[in-house]
């Protein structure tokens, strides 16, 4: 057996409990919060699977950034944001929508894990800096999605502060 | 293997969490955090992929979808507190047009 599956077997548990409280939490706050134990825990997959650039990615823009992003929006809402009770038409729906995606991923995930999807001894390779830097920056591999998410960033940036100046006070 | 199996039953298991989530919650900050499981879950899968194949094209693509996710939330966020300024409490299903 894998050295790494027990605390593999952990982050799991932890990411799916903290996501299940993140969908069923009524207090806003206390679903960033567990929104923050998720992104940490999945982190942590991500360090355990020889991602050590993306777990260093993921703790500092999910977690710094994003989660925190989240926790200022929440304060800042009037009534700490205050949710209406779901109908049970929605909640049916919503569960509903749930269990045909699981099964439908479980169809499609079947074949793939049948047909032997082995951690080979190949960890120790991948993860390094200098190999995800050459994927992002090699030209005919990620070169072109890699700079386009720089236009995207800034037009994510003018797009929100345009809406927010659109609908703004008359100050 | 085991180790495999669970990532991979796990990713899938807390995609169909954040759709769930996505059609059960009315507070458009929630359905934001829903939509953050589910990429997360995506890139979980992205990552075990790229561990499998001993390939860090996986890892790459990750990154990218991480800076993504940033732009979904800043835009995601903005349009929240705008729906949030009018109305409260807020309920996705009230407002018939955001103008903007």
């Amino acid at each position: 057996m894998d050295v790494f599956f027990a605390p593999v077997l952990a982050a799991c548990v932890v990411a799916f409990f903290s996501a299940l409280f993140v969908v069923t939490a009524r207090g806003a706050i206390r679903a960033v919060v567990a929104l923050l134990a998720h992104s940490l825990a999945i982190a942590a997959l991500y360090a355990l699977l020889a991602a050590g650039l993306v777990a260093v990615g993921q703790l500092l823009i999910y977690s710094g950034a994003i989660v925190v992003l989240f926790l200022f929006v929440v304060a800042l809402l009037p009534p700490g944001g205050r949710e209406l009770s779901s109908q049970p038409l929605r909640v049916t729906a919503g569960i509903l929508v749930g269990l045909v995606l699981l099964a439908a991923l479980f169809t499609g995930l079947g074949p793939a894990t049948a047909g032997g999807l082995q951690l080979t001894g190949a960890g120790a390779e991948i993860g390094s800096v200098t190999g995800v830097g050459h994927q992002l920056f090699d030209a005919g591999k990620l070169l072109i999605p890699f700079e386009l998410t720089a236009p995207l960033l800034l037009v994510a940036i003018i797009g929100s502060v345009a809406l927010w100046r659109r609908q703004g006070a008359p100050s | 293997m085991l180790t495999t199996v669970t990532v991979l039953s796990t990713s899938a298991v807390l995609f169909a969490l954040g759709a769930t989530g996505v059609m059960l919650r009315r507070n458009p900050v929630a359905m934001l955090m829903c939509v953050e499981i589910m990429l997360n879950a995506g890139n979980l899968v992205l990552v075990l992929g790229s561990r499998a194949q001993g390939n860090d094209a996986g890892q790459a693509t990750a990154l990218i979808v991480l800076v993504i996710a940033a732009a979904e939330a800043v835009v995601g966020l903005g349009l929240a507190l705008v729906l949030f300024r009018n109305r409260e409490p807020v309920d996705v299903d009230e407002p018939r047009a955001v103008r903007g």
